[in-house]
């Protein structure tokens, strides 16, 4: 796209090169051959207008000339931007079928990384050519993942037909129905299995940037369903000695601090005994905790009201999503990275205690964030940097920061197939999880266990997480609220 | 609040409207000492509002020094609405703009300008 | 009716499909919708994004309302195509496929080095850079791809082909000869399709689209107080945008949002009586004055049908 610049019917004044590197791009694309879309005029690739700086308002009667002239070519690039055409090589291209009748579109001819993890197996009773019919297991796809295909190029569909059979001369590697335009599969593929317009764009928008995308609940028999969360993180990291030595240390301390408590009997009159002589009683902490006359902390099940036969709450995770460099296997899919709730923004009101302790009780319980003083200081600068462009990169970093078209000029994460892989390590700096379970084996337990988790961290990041996308005609938000641990942590 | 100095020029509106007189002492106490305002008075903003005002005009060194200006003190915990807001501009005779001053608990207080209509930001 | 912009309504959605129609309802009528689509050959970035451009429901009533545009119900707008129709379709993919073929022989011609001697020294360098960094990449992630494959094999179904096998090996497609590369287009919006029917489910009025059954909006007192907030602005030459991100309804433009930021930030009120917190002044008046925003408090009265507006700033003291 520099290229583009270079020519002499360019504008470089204004600038409107893109700000996003060209590598992005190419990276996109499944092949590897040449670059058609290079010679063909009408179908090059789109380059993102740079937006410039803002003015504060335009000059008495809808602006001077010259703000009427950059406004015109500023908005020029735009639409220049959005004529680019949908083209993919036919060396690449996938094709499916929609079948309004069952809501999937089945893959007949499957090309290209995308499809490494979309789309699921389904037996199905299909007529030979020779007319016997037989049960056969073939790739489907549910109509989010099939608009996504298709609006990025990678999918050619066709629309089953009952009645008409059209011929195939050979234009096509496959004719299966009528053709469908990107419009015609919004139009008719929202709407169908559960599939919201919300909840599609917060699937394109995690899509777009580079995470697998499953549903959490499965719309068939036939979809797989993700292995659930192990009981605890001590349990699933149990070759790793340090975890469990910090969880039993961490247990048994606690226990020492209960067992007062929990030994004796409670009165009322006189909550703290103090015995002349053992020592671990003369400390702030044991008095605090002996005063605490109240029962806190989430172990507390919370009070539910008899049931009036609500509605379904809106609450509920909608999608499973797993970070870029999780293995994921298509048919047998580990347990999710994160769950996240989509709600419309305009219609849904904020969720109730109720609610969210549902989300929490179903989602794994974060391990202890790390030692800030662990990160070298050019890799925290780093991560700082990527969770603040894209936050539902790094969900645990922001509580409610602005999401989808930041217009951030920085590259997003970009993860599809192949480069995914290479960024890996920038995302493992940035997400408390992944650098945790990356330096565990590097460092010597001992060391870490002495030195107590930033207390202010801890509190942040909470023991549970619930992420909450907001959609509000068309405007992503995404919110982390998390499930604070104020009755235990490093403070006491 | 009956020893306190400030509380004979408050006397009559304490009286008249108890339910306000929180705010209304804990503003006119600041604008008058914390933030050094000069000709401050009270004003009774009548029976529809029900409550006392303020007015008086900023310490000389700020901008537009000169000008009398008027507060309105409520308390964080009350509710109030956009008729009441109205009322409040029609007693106080249409002046442009009003400040609302928001009394909460642990005597913090925080201004804010209400303008009547659409008024841009400054640059 | 003719020349008024064709709205395509699906599940109760708003869209703009034709790029021109998106041209005409930013310059003449200064509304802007919001593009969600996923823009072509740029698939991996939220930056930017594409076609279709989301109406706010304000934005598509009030178009309406103004006789500017008409609802089509998209969802009836697809009669099947009948075999005539298909195949003059299938002609014109035809021809695109050839007309590549021509343009690729022409330019086959022309030695490489004209392209490369076209490009500026520094379009030279930085490609370098880009192949550099692209062998380096090359390498960390064979070993990543590696692993991916083996998880992906195991869930790849019947008829999946390999991306190697040319087209000429497969036995149902030998006709087109030449170049085994071929570009492929997929249209994005349906008023080029010869089938497309949008005409017979057209609706020039939000009551006839209600009817119908396709559209809702305004639909109650909150909406009413929105829509009529929205009008009241956009009639005194505002710019419209969503507001969740600043914490209200809408962002308020002086002019195009290319081009200006926005001057306020508005909530809607439903009645003038409704009950205000204290505490929502000091959250938006301190949120606005941290983003050189004024909010502005908008109150409906929908027996007058009238606005009255506060706009609130920190006083700058205390």
């Amino acid at each position: 796209m520099d290229d583009n610049l270079q020519q002499p019917n360019a504008e470089p004044k204004i600038r409107l090169g893109d700000e996003v590197d060209e590598e992005e791009q190419l990276s996109g694309d499944e092949d590897e051959g040449p670059d058609w879309t290079k010679l063909i005029p009408n179908a090059a690739r789109p380059i993102i207008p740079k937006r410039g700086d803002k003015e504060f308002e335009p000059s008495k009667h809808g602006g001077s000339g010259l703000q009427q002239h950059i406004l015109n070519r500023s908005r020029n690039a735009m639409f220049e931007a959005l004529r680019a055409t949908r083209t993919i090589s036919n060396k690449s291209v996938s094709y499916g079928t929609w079948h309004p009748s069952l809501s999937r579109v089945s893959v007949t001819i499957s090309r290209g990384s995308a499809m490494n993890s979309i789309g699921h197996a389904v037996p199905r009773e299909i007529a030979m050519p020779n007319g016997i019919i037989k049960t056969q297991k073939r790739l489907e796809l549910l109509p989010e993942e099939a608009i996504y295909l298709i609006e990025r190029g990678s999918l050619i569909c066709w629309k089953e037909s009952t009645i008409t059979e059209y011929p195939n001369d050979g234009t096509f590697e496959d004719v299966s129905g009528s053709p469908m335009t990107v419009q015609q599969a919004y139009t008719e593929m929202i709407g169908r299995e559960d599939l919201t317009m919300d909840r599609y764009q917060v699937y394109t928008y995690l899509k777009r940037l580079g995470y697998t995308v499953t549903r959490s609940k499965p719309p068939s028999v036939f979809y797989p369903v993700a292995a659930p969360y192990p009981p605890s993180i001590s349990t699933q990291l149990s070759s790793t000695s340090f975890m469990k030595r910090l969880a039993s240390l961490f247990s048994s301390w606690i226990s020492k601090l209960f067992s007062p408590i929990f030994s004796h009997v409670f009165d009322w009159w006189r909550p703290l005994k103090i015995s002349p002589w053992l020592r671990r009683e003369k400390n702030y902490n044991f008095i605090f905790r002996s005063l605490r006359l109240i029962p806190s902390g989430h172990k507390v099940p919370i009070y539910l009201p008899p049931d009036t036969n609500s509605p379904p709450s809106p609450y509920e995770p909608f999608f499973n999503l797993y970070k870029p460099p999780t293995p994921f296997k298509k048919s047998a899919p580990p347990p999710p990275d994160y769950q996240i709730v989509v709600v419309n923004a305009r219609t849904t009101p904020m969720p109730s205690l109720r609610e969210l302790t549902a989300i929490y009780d179903n989602a794994p319980e974060l391990p202890p964030p790390q030692p800030r003083i662990r990160n070298p200081p050019q890799i925290q600068g780093l991560s700082y940097k990527k969770s603040s462009n894209a936050t539902s990169e790094n969900p645990s970093s922001n509580l409610s920061q602005p999401q989808t078209r930041t217009r951030n000029p920085d590259a997003p994460p970009e993860p599809d197939g192949k480069t995914s892989k290479s960024s890996s390590w920038t995302l493992a700096g940035s997400i408390p999880w992944s650098s945790w379970l990356s330096t565990k084996s590097s460092q010597p337990p001992n060391n870490k266990a002495e030195r107590k988790p930033n207390p202010f961290a801890v509190l942040r990041q909470g023991k549970k997480t619930a992420i909450i996308a907001t959609v509000d005609a068309g405007t992503i938000n995404i919110f982390r609220f998390a499930q604070g641990a104020f009755e235990t942590g490093p403070w006491f | 609040m009956e020893i306190h100095p400030s509380y004979p020029v408050l006397a009559s509106l304490v009286e008249k409207y108890p339910a306000y007189r929180g705010s209304l002492f804990q503003t006119y106490n600041d604008i008058l000492l914390a933030q050094q305002w000069r000709d401050v008075g009270v004003l009774d903003l009548g029976d529809v509002c029900r409550r006392g005002a303020i007015q008086g005009r900023r310490p000389k060194t700020a901008a537009n020094a000169d000008a009398l200006l008027h507060i309105v003190p409520c308390s964080l915990a009350e509710s109030i609405s956009l008729a009441w807001i109205n009322d409040v501009f029609v007693a106080l005779g249409d002046p442009p703009s009003i400040y609302l001053a928001v009394a909460s608990d642990d005597s913090s207080i925080v201004y804010y300008k209400l303008s009547s209509g659409i008024v841009k930001p400054s640059v | 009716m003719k020349d008024r912009i064709p709205i395509r309504i699906a599940n109760k959605r708003a869209y703009i499909w034709d790029v021109d129609d998106l041209m005409k309802i930013r310059s003449e009528h200064h509304m802007c919708g919001l593009l969600v689509g996923t823009l072509p050959h740029l698939s991996q970035q939220n930056v930017f994004l594409g076609i279709p451009s989301q109406l706010m429901p304000e934005e598509a009533a009030l178009l309406v309302e103004k006789e500017l545009a008409i609802f089509i119900d998209d969802t009836n707008a697809y009669p099947e195509p009948s075999l005539s129709q298909f195949k003059k379709w299938n002609d014109q993919q035809r021809q695109y496929i050839k007309h590549q073929q021509t343009i690729l022989e022409s330019d086959n011609i022309k030695p490489p080095e004209v392209a490369q001697r076209a490009m500026s020294e520094e379009a030279i360098r930085k490609r370098k850079e880009r192949e550099l960094k692209r062998q380096q990449k090359a390498q960390e992630l064979k070993k990543l791809e590696e692993q991916a494959r083996d998880a992906s094999e195991q869930s790849v179904f019947v008829p999946a082909v390999d991306d190697a096998v040319s087209p000429s090996s497969r036995p149902d497609t030998p006709s087109i000869s030449a170049p085994a590369s071929y570009n492929i287009s997929i249209t994005a919006p349906s008023s080029s399709l010869d089938w497309y029917s949008p005409d017979s489910v057209s609706f020039s009025t939000i009551e006839a689209a209600k009817e119908a059954g396709i559209w809702d909006f305004p639909s109650d007192l909150h909406d009413r107080a929105r829509y009529g907030v929205f009008k009241d602005l956009w009639e005194q030459g505002f710019f419209m945008g969503g507001g969740i991100r600043f914490g209200g309804d809408y962002l308020v433009y002086p002019g195009d949002p290319l081009r200006y930021h926005s001057h306020f930030c508005a909530t809607v009120i439903e009645s003038p009586t409704h009950a205000i917190n204290p505490m929502e002044i000091v959250a938006h008046g301190r949120l606005g004055t941290a983003t050189k925003k004024t909010h502005l408090f908008c109150g409906w009265h929908d027996q007058k049908k009238k606005v009255s507006y506060l706009s609130i700033e920190w006083a700058g003291f205390g």
